[in-house]
């Protein structure tokens, strides 16, 4: 789910939505059951909180603009106008904007620069995919229980020869996959916007399965981003994530993608896929994940940080 | 926990001064509802016992599948006022209490629609059919919001504490967006966006725990 569908919800909950906006969030919830789902999450939490709320005595909250909450806050922020630049020329890109552009030096013009993923497809055989910890670089790492396939008699790869099996790990109820990414030539020093996507196929599965992609962005240089996902929460930037559900017997290749607004100064991502109730036996049923692809939307390429 | 019968009866009363607003409190016990429930719950004490250990448990998770389906905060006491008094009339047909939660659900479901009849002319509430897809597929969903319900005060201790305190200024009874905008020296649409990044950051943690966990 990406985050323009959660402000969507959030205004409704909020009550400050438009007519015009109710008209999306409709359309949005009349088409996707993902959105739905989302809905009644974010409607439980509305409640949740109400409830903590209501015992929750009143703490004091800064009032000086200087002060660090608001400090935080405005970086928190900072990035959310450049998701409405951004949604504004890719609009222009199809409309007569891009006469005026053209015509106009100062106007940003929009680039499309690839997230220089290690092995996307999965073709790289010779190369294991090791355990989490210790984490690794520009490459994929998890949960050392996958396995390189050149697919059976039935599922075959999506691109080149060969692609991911992800198998189950014991007493766990998913298994998962990262790539953690420096991008801090790639990211514009304002900010841009990030695509992550992936090909997903499930063998043999008698009820829906659930694949999650997940997107984390960090201001802090690659090699310091250690540690486990827990203590690595406070450093998150920006994290979106967004769950795929593929229908019980499905024999297609389906495209689970998200896209994140990437915060200033973001100089790290990290890219991740978990399966989640995989089955104990693997020859149950198998998922696979091929042709992952990433790229960075960017608004002003002239401005990447050194 | 639950002694005799009128002590019973004041427990029931706590409850729901404890989970309603002064307003929808004084609305619940009005004489019809009180001289109603004093009557049925002092001809059956055992029985709600048993209605009240079920409903402390499960009432959570039916006011949440309620806010799915109302406009307002408000909306939901109003409408669970509804929903408990008819959950406790047809108590006696339900045979398997172990499906109290989600039969209390479809109770809802039922009352959320009738209720929203009442609103249908605000200009911001969704399509009937709409929300009725909410609803039916929440109805199936009750462990999950379970789950979810469990995982929200974990995610809420994982914000940073200044965070944590301005969500929950925010979520306060009587608070507006726009007094506490005005008291932390921002604009109430700046304010909006950091609530809504900051609910979304507990949503994702939340479908990270249930996924995970």
């Amino acid at each position: 789910m990406i985050n323009d569908d959660d402000k969507l919800i959030g205004r409704y909950f909020d009550g400050t939505l438009s007519p015009k906006q109710k008209g999306a969030l409709q359309k949005l919830l009349a088409q996707s059951p993902e959105a739905r789902q989302r809905f009644r999450l974010l409607a439980t939490l509305e409640d949740g909180l109400a409830e903590r709320a209501q015992e929750f005595a009143s703490a004091d909250i800064p009032t000086s603009p200087s002060s660090s909450a608001l400090a935080e806050t405005g970086r928190l922020l900072s990035w959310r106008p450049l998701a409405a630049a951004a949604a504004g020329l890719v609009i222009g890109a199809l409309s007569a904007t891009v006469l005026w552009a053209q015509s106009t030096s100062k106007v940003p013009t929009l680039k499309r620069i690839n997230v220089p993923l290690f092995d996307s497809g999965f073709e790289e055989i010779n190369t294991p995919i090791p355990a989490v910890i210790p984490r690794v670089f520009d490459r994929w790492s998890g949960d050392a229980s996958h396995a390189v396939s050149s697919g059976d008699s039935v599922v075959k790869p999506k691109q080149g020869e060969f692609m991911l099996k992800m198998l189950p790990v014991e007493d766990r109820k998913y298994s998962r996959i990262e790539q953690i990414v420096d991008v801090r030539h790639l990211v514009p020093a304002k900010g841009g916007r990030v695509t992550f996507s992936a090909s997903i196929i499930c063998d043999g599965a008698e009820t829906q399965s659930k694949i999650i992609l997940v997107l984390r962005s960090f201001n802090v240089d690659i090699r310091k981003v250690s540690g486990s996902t827990e203590k690595l929460q406070e450093q998150v930037t920006c994290e979106t994530r967004k769950t795929v559900f593929i229908p019980a017997d499905s024999t297609n290749w389906h495209i689970g993608e998200l896209a994140m607004d990437l915060p200033e100064k973001t100089k790290t991502l990290v890219f991740e896929i978990a399966a989640v109730d995989l089955p104990k036996k693997s020859r149950e049923s198998s998922r696979y994940i091929d042709d992952i692809k990433a790229e960075i939307v960017a608004t002003l390429p002239n401005e990447i940080q050194q | 926990m639950f002694g005799g019968a009128a002590s019973q009866i004041q427990v029931f009363f706590n409850y729901f001064c404890k989970i309603c607003p002064t307003s929808v409190v004084i609305q619940w016990t009005t004489p019809r509802n009180l001289e109603y429930l004093r009557n049925m719950t002092q001809a059956v004490p055992d029985q709600h016992e048993q209605f009240m250990r079920l409903l402390a448990k499960h009432e959570p998770v039916v006011r949440a599948y309620v806010r799915a389906g109302v406009y307002s905060a408000q909306d939901v006491a109003e409408v669970m006022q509804d929903v408990s008094v008819v959950a406790w009339r047809k108590f006696d047909q339900l045979e398997d209490h172990s499906g109290f939660g989600k039969w209390m659900t479809m109770i809802a479901r039922y009352e959320i629609m009738k209720f929203r009849q009442t609103k249908a002319r605000d200009r911001l509430v969704l399509d009937d059919e709409i929300i009725d897809k909410i609803l039916q597929e929440g109805g199936e969903e009750t462990s999950i919001r379970e789950a979810w319900i469990e995982a929200i005060e974990g995610c809420l201790a994982k914000l940073p504490p200044r965070h944590r305190t301005l969500l929950l200024e925010a979520y306060k009874p009587g608070a507006s967006v726009k007094n506490l905008a005005a008291r932390t020296k921002k604009s109430p649409n700046s304010l909006y966006q950091t609530l809504h990044r900051l609910r979304g950051r507990i949503a994702n943690c939340i479908e990270s725990e249930m996924a995970y966990e």
